[in-house]
């Protein structure tokens, strides 16, 4: 194995990036475009963005995991150990576009007892938040 | 399905590990290095073919694993390493992942409740339970140098065939067929190469020879005709030769007279026209026919002549022309035939070597169908030998090899069973384990269990006799498993029961010896050694039941003496009621500074290095003397390491137990303590006598006996004059041991008695022996009497 493949990667924060905007059908809905993976390495980052998304008040939010091929357990711990927060403020995250193995690993944690999914963005807004 | 498939698709059945690829990665354990091992893990399931959900999930495991070693095993420490180890199955993937950090309890690691994370926001922890989830079988082992994860992944490719082992072919019966086409028809057209040649020359021969001898007898038959210029019988002669002429290779049939014009002719317009002699060649010059080569308006043809006599007179001759085209013509018929004849011959072969090998071959497809329906999962199914040839071996050798598989699958369910109960067993036991060590005044305890693999049924407990009186037991049953367990439970009860409140220890196994003995499955039975700790008369009393020696290292002398009450183990069904109870023993001692009391198992002196070398009591007491000036508890930790240190990591096949006790004051400054509590009590907390007497739980007559004390000479009263003499121990020191079978083997004719005269003589500094306690260990080496010490030097049975 050479090492020197691993060096390439770079460091943690080339391999996630978090995108925060207002999903354009709805004003208090936001969404976060993460791109990249969530490990051990790049969930603090992560956490980071999405805590500073909460202080902002911003409680209905859409994860947008599209981009996203791996999530770890780092990963989901940060969802559901806010999801009770957030709830409590009359919010919800909700995530999209998971895709196949991301999925398999949602439903085998049996996250989706906790958390809904929706195939995309549009799907979100339209069926997540309503009460 | 093909045999190679089936052949693979069999192995899975076998329990054997199928051989792996395996590949290796070591890395530092770091953040950064996740990285690399994602990359590794990549390629090991590309290069196994794995589904991308597949591979997502292997990933994710083993970055679970990582993650956690470096988190937690190593705790963030830089210089730590990570092995990876993978083996790449045909239907399996294996991963083992080590660290040389800190170990963590994986059998305690319990699958998460999500609700109550919600409730409590929690967001860690969630990794074992994930790689649990992802992964077919996940194992922990922990080493004294390392800690091995294991995980194993079963892949979804349903057969060989779809993982790329076995690539699709043609049929046993279609490659027989295409290759025996193949050889029939090199052959076949062998055949037609030399044979048609030869045929074509033979055809050419009998053509000419049938040609002469025909114009040879028509020339014979018509002379007369000629001699009498008969033209009709000459023109019927030639009609007939050309109805004879069934290939139609004649060109022309005619006749020509003396004055040489034509007198019958196959062409009726050159009838009388004047014939010309042919301007050929001659090629033959035979006896009557000869042969000219011409080249006519329909080409190159041969003409064959006869000359015609009557009567011996040359009257004519008589021609017939055959052309070079009407004999290829007929040569081309004839070719043809052939032809046909070797299709159609080539065609009958063909379909013979079918029918031939679909005939070999079933007897084939059918061991086939055996083989398939016992890989979807029919172990049941058999295959009916109906040959002594290749195909009814290999069906008998199926059919054993499937009762084989049948009965290795059936004990691989027992093992597993047996596995289980194991673990049931290990349960039940643990709870039963004591989770901590009371504090009792003027004793420190140390104490230390260790678990082998299988349940090899060590317990000890600790309880209370009565609030100043420590009972410790050591025991060890017979039988292993939940019946073991079982055993266990019954005698803690009973030991708890009985031990409140009684005093002596081998009262205490007597009663307990006969809750448990009509319960217990014969052949099973426990030994335990039952200790009780007083701290107000600073005595210890014990009891052993059938158990291994307790040692007792004298801190002032720097001895190790073996203490071994007599006694039967617990459990046993003697012949009479009272035996276990009258052969029991009770010893009693008393422990100064220094002293410290060791109560073991088996497991210690016979646990095993690599090499099958046991731990044994020489190491024992080597650890004991070199170790006794420590507290207990850092005592325990020494033996311990000396343990692992010898054992080095090899597994172990019975459980430790291990308890060291030491004395913390000595018994006069207790006796004091005491005494002054009892007139403080009374005398500063304001207590009633009676009051005071039930809390030390002492009679009032102790109170009095002390007040007086006081009354006489005051708080130093309370000192007792002077120490009780210490019980003394009923037991020879091993040197002592030594020294007496010395004497017994030189002079066997010597008593007690003399066996003391003769140690204190022959040993410097000279040992003194107590003759009662020599004559007890005497009797109990049946070397009582000078019969038994003269054939123990016979036998020279020279066991120290």
């Amino acid at each position: 194995m050479n090492r020197l493949s691993a060096g390439n990667f770079g460091g943690p924060l080339e391999n996630i990036s978090v995108d925060i905007s207002e999903v354009p059908q709805s004003r208090d809905i936001t969404l976060l475009a993460v791109k990249g993976f969530i490990d051990t390495t790049t969930a603090p980052e992560f956490e980071r963005k999405f805590l500073s998304v909460l202080g902002d008040k911003k409680f209905k939010l859409v994860v947008d995991l599209k981009d996203v091929n791996y999530i770890s357990s780092a990963g989901w711990g940060i969802f559901i150990s806010e999801i009770k927060r957030i709830r409590g403020q009359k919010g919800d995250l909700v995530l999209v576009g998971m895709n196949p193995e991301v999925t398999e690993v949602f439903e085998l944690l049996e996250f989706n007892t906790i958390l809904k999914s929706f195939p995309d963005v549009d799907a979100a807004v339209k069926k997540g938040f309503a009460k | 399905m093909r045999p190679l498939e089936i052949f693979t698709r069999l192995m899975t059945y076998l329990p054997i590990e199928p051989k792996r690829r395996t590949y290796k990665l070591e890395v530092a354990a770091e953040d950064i290095e996740l990285l690399t091992i994602k990359d590794f893990i990549q390629r090991i399931c590309d290069a196994a073919g794995c589904t991308s959900k597949e591979t997502s999930n292997i990933k994710l495991a083993v970055d679970e694993a990582c993650s956690n070693i470096i988190r937690h095993a190593y705790q963030g420490r830089k210089d730590g390493k990570i092995s990876l180890e993978a083996g790449v199955g045909p239907w399996d993937l294996k991963f083992k992942i080590v660290d040389y950090g800190k170990s963590f309890n994986f059998k305690d690691v319990k699958d998460p409740d999500l609700d109550h994370y919600v409730d409590i926001g929690r967001k860690g922890g969630l990794g074992i339970w994930l790689i649990k989830k992802v992964m077919t079988k996940v194992a922990y082992h922990s080493f004294p140098d390392r800690n091995e994860l294991i995980l194993y992944r079963k892949l979804a490719r349903a057969t060989p065939r779809e993982a790329g082992l076995v690539k699709p072919g043609l049929s046993i019966s279609v490659k027989f067929l295409a290759g025996s086409a193949v050889l029939v028809l090199v052959l076949f057209l062998m055949a037609y190469v030399f044979l048609g040649r030869r045929q074509e020359a033979v055809a050419l021969k009998q053509q000419r020879e049938r040609v002469g001898m025909m114009i040879q007898s028509m020339a014979a038959q018509a002379g007369r005709s000629v001699a009498r210029k008969n033209d009709l019988e000459l023109d019927r002669l030639i009609r007939e030769v050309r109805r004879e002429d069934k290939s139609k290779v004649l060109s022309y049939v005619f006749v020509v007279g003396q004055e040489g014009r034509y007198l019958a002719h196959s062409d009726l317009t050159q009838l009388f026209a004047s014939y010309q002699s042919p301007k050929g060649v001659i090629v033959q010059k035979g006896p009557g026919v000869q042969e000219f080569r011409l080249s006519g308006s329909e080409g190159d043809l041969t003409d064959f002549a006869s000359s015609i006599f009557f009567k011996g007179e040359w009257v004519g001759e008589m021609h017939v022309g055959i052309s070079d085209r009407a004999l290829q013509r007929f040569l081309g018929d004839l070719k043809g035939d052939y032809r046909r004849m070797m299709v159609v011959s080539f065609l009958v072969l063909i379909l013979g070597l079918y029918f031939l090998s679909r005939i070999v071959i079933r007897p084939f497809q059918r061991i086939l169908d055996g083989v398939s329906a016992f890989s979807r999962g029919n172990l049941e199914g058999r295959i009916e030998v109906t040959s002594q040839d290749e195909f009814g071996q290999l069906a008998a050798i199926f059919n054993d090899m499937t009762v084989r598989i049948q009965e290795s699958q059936k004990g691989m369910v027992e093992q597993e069973r047996l596995e289980k109960e194991m673990q049931v067993a290990q349960e039940i036991q643990h709870t039963l384990l004591p989770s901590e060590f009371p504090q009792i005044e003027g004793y420190e305890i140390g104490a230390a269990y260790r678990s082998a693999k299988e349940v090899g049924g060590d317990y000890y407990d600790f309880f209370w006799v009565d609030p100043t009186t420590l009972g410790i037991v050591v025991a060890d049953v017979s039988g292993k498993g939940v019946p073991g367990s079982m055993v266990m439970t019954m005698i803690r009860t009973a030991m708890r029961l009985e031990a409140r409140g009684n005093k002596s220890a081998s009262d205490v196994l007597a009663k307990v010896n006969t809750h448990v003995t009509g319960d217990m499955k014969k052949g099973m039975f426990v030994t335990m050694f039952y200790i009780i700790l007083d701290s107000r008369n600073r005595s210890i009393n014990f009891a052993s039941a059938g158990h291994n020696p307790m040692i007792l290292y004298r801190g002032k002398t720097k001895e190790v003496y073996f203490l071994k009450p007599k006694g039967f183990p617990v459990g046993i069904d003697l012949p009479e009621a009272d035996m276990f109870e009258k052969n029991l023993a009770l010893q009693k001692i008393s422990l100064e500074k220094d002293d410290m009391l060791v109560a073991y198992t088996d497991g210690i002196t016979e646990a095993m290095d690599p090499d099958k070398q046991q731990f044994g009591e020489n190491r024992l007491i080597q650890v004991v003397k070199e170790n006794a000036h420590l507290t207990p508890a850092e005592f325990v930790e020494k033996l311990n390491e000396a343990i692992n240190a010898f054992t080095r990591g090899a597994e172990q096949s019975d459980d430790i137990t291990l308890v060291a006790i030491k004395e913390k004051m000595k018994a006069e400054t207790a006796v004091f303590k005491f005494r002054k509590k009892l007139i403080d009590l009374v005398e500063k907390k304001g207590l009633s006598v009676t009051e005071a007497c039930r809390q030390m739980n002492v009679s009032t007559k102790v109170y009095y006996h002390c007040r007086k004390l006081v009354n006489e000479k005051g708080k130093a009263g309370l000192k007792p004059a002077k120490s009780k003499k210490r019980a003394a121990i009923r037991e020879l020191s091993n040197p002592q041991k030594e020294a007496v079978l010395a004497v017994v083997r030189k002079n066997p004719e010597f008593g007690p008695k003399r066996i003391v005269e003769a140690v204190r003589r022959s040993t410097d500094p000279p040992m003194a022996l107590d003759q009662g306690v020599l004559y007890e260990f005497l009797k109990r080496r049946r070397l009582g009497d000078e019969a038994g010490r003269r054939s123990y030097v016979l036998n020279e049975v020279d066991t120290p």
